[in-house]
C-alpha cells in the first residue's frame, strides 16, 4: 500500500533537518580538529626533553629504554604518555633493522619545529 | 512548511551576517584598506559556516544581507553595483563550495570534512569571492587598484574566517565532551 502524500512531504521535511543536522555535526568535528601546535602536559615535555638530550648525543632510545628513564613516575605512566605523544605527532617509531621486537623512539618533524620554537625563544630571552 | 523553513534560515542567516558586519565594524573601523576592502572581515567565517550548512538558502541569506549592506554603507546610492556586489557576496562562497567538492572531493553532506580540509576550503572561500568582487567593483569604476583591493580582500576574509573558527574551536575546547568511552 502506498503512504499518503503527506508521509512523503513529513518525510522530505524530516531528511532536510537531519542533514543540516549531520552537516552541523561534521562542521563541528571539524574545527575541533583544526590543527594546533600540540599542548604538552609536564611529564610529556619533561619526557621529550630527556629524548632530546640522548638524541642530541646520538643515542637510539627504544620504548623500554624510554620507560625506565623517568625516576619519578612508573613505566606503565610513561608508556601512556609515549603514546599521547605518538598521538599528538610528536614521536614516531621506527624497527630495529634486524630484530623486530626492539621499537626505536625517533623525533617526527613536529618534533624538531617544536625545538626550533623552543630554541628561538631561549635566544630572545637572553638577549632582552 | 519547506517554503516556511528556508525562509527562516534566509532570514536568520541574513540578520546573523548583517550584525557580524555591525560587529566588524565597531571593532576594526580603524582596519579599513579603502571602500568596502578591510584587514580583518569576520563575517566572512559566518558566511563559510553559512554556506556548507546551508548552502543555497544561506547563499541567498548572506546575498541579501550584503546588498542591505552595501545599501546603507556603501557604493551611495548606485542600485546596479549595490545589487551585484551583493549577490557576489552571497554566491561566490556557494560556487566555492562547488569547488571545493569537485576538486577537494568534498562530500556535500560534509561527511569527509576534516581539520585541516576546512583550511583548504576556508582559503578557497577567501580567495574566490575577492577576485569576483574587485572584478565587479573595477568593471562598475569603484575600485582603482584591482591587484592589491583584491589581495588586502583575500586577507582580511581569510583572517576573519580563521578569527572564527579557531574562536569556536577554543569555545568548543571550553564544553566538555562526553564522558562515555568506548572501552568494554
Amino acid at each position: 500500500m502506498r503512504p499518503p502524500i503527506g508521509y512523503y512531504c513529513a518525510m522530505s521535511k524530516k531528511q532536510d533537518s537531519s542533514t543540516t543536522y549531520t552537516r552541523f555535526l561534521q562542521l563541528v568535528q571539524a574545527i575541533r580538529d583544526l590543527p594546533t601546535f600540540p599542548l604538552l602536559d609536564p611529564l610529556e615535555e619533561r619526557l621529550l626533553n630527556q629524548l632530546a638530550s640522548q638524541w642530541h648525543e646520538g643515542a637510539n632510545v627504544s620504548v623500554l629504554q624510554a620507560m625506565e628513564m623517568s625516576a619519578d613516575a612508573s613505566a606503565a605512566t610513561v608508556h601512556r604518555r609515549l603514546k599521547t605523544l605518538r598521538k599528538k605527532g610528536m614521536l614516531a617509531l621506527t624497527g630495529h633493522e634486524t630484530d623486530s621486537r626492539i621499537r626505536y623512539l625517533v623525533p617526527t618533524k613536529l618534533t624538531l619545529q617544536y625545538f626550533d620554537k623552543m630554541g628561538q625563544c631561549l635566544n630572545l630571552a637572553l638577549r632582552d | 512548511m519547506k517554503i516556511k523553513n528556508n525562509i527562516f534560515v534566509i532570514a536568520s542567516t541574513a540578520v546573523a551576517y548583517f550584525l557580524a558586519f555591525k560587529l566588524n565594524s565597531y571593532l576594526f573601523s580603524s582596519l579599513g584598506y579603502s571602500h568596502g576592502v578591510a584587514w580583518i572581515f569576520l563575517p566572512s567565517g559566518l558566511r563559510l559556516a553559512f554556506i556548507l550548512l546551508f548552502v543555497e538558502s544561506g547563499a541567498i541569506g548572506v546575498a541579501l544581507a550584503s546588498i542591505i549592506i552595501s545599501y546603507l554603507y556603501q557604493f551611495e546610492g548606485d542600485l546596479v553595483t549595490i545589487m551585484g556586489a551583493g549577490l557576489i557576496s552571497g554566491f561566490a562562497p556557494w560556487l566555492a563550495r562547488l569547488i571545493c567538492i569537485d576538486k577537494l572531493k568534498l562530500d556535500v553532506n560534509l561527511s569527509n570534512l576534516k581539520g585541516a580540509t576546512l583550511l583548504k576550503i576556508s582559503v578557497i572561500f577567501a580567495v574566490l569571492s575577492p577576485i569576483l568582487h574587485q572584478l565587479w567593483l573595477t568593471w562598475r569604476g569603484h575600485t582603482t587598484n584591482f591587484v592589491s583591493s583584491t589581495a588586502v580582500m583575500a586577507v582580511g576574509d581569510l583572517v576573519g574566517t580563521l578569527v572564527v573558527l579557531y574562536t569556536a574551536k577554543l569555545l568548543l575546547s571550553l564544553v566538555p565532551t562526553s564522558g562515555y568511552k568506548n572501552k568494554p
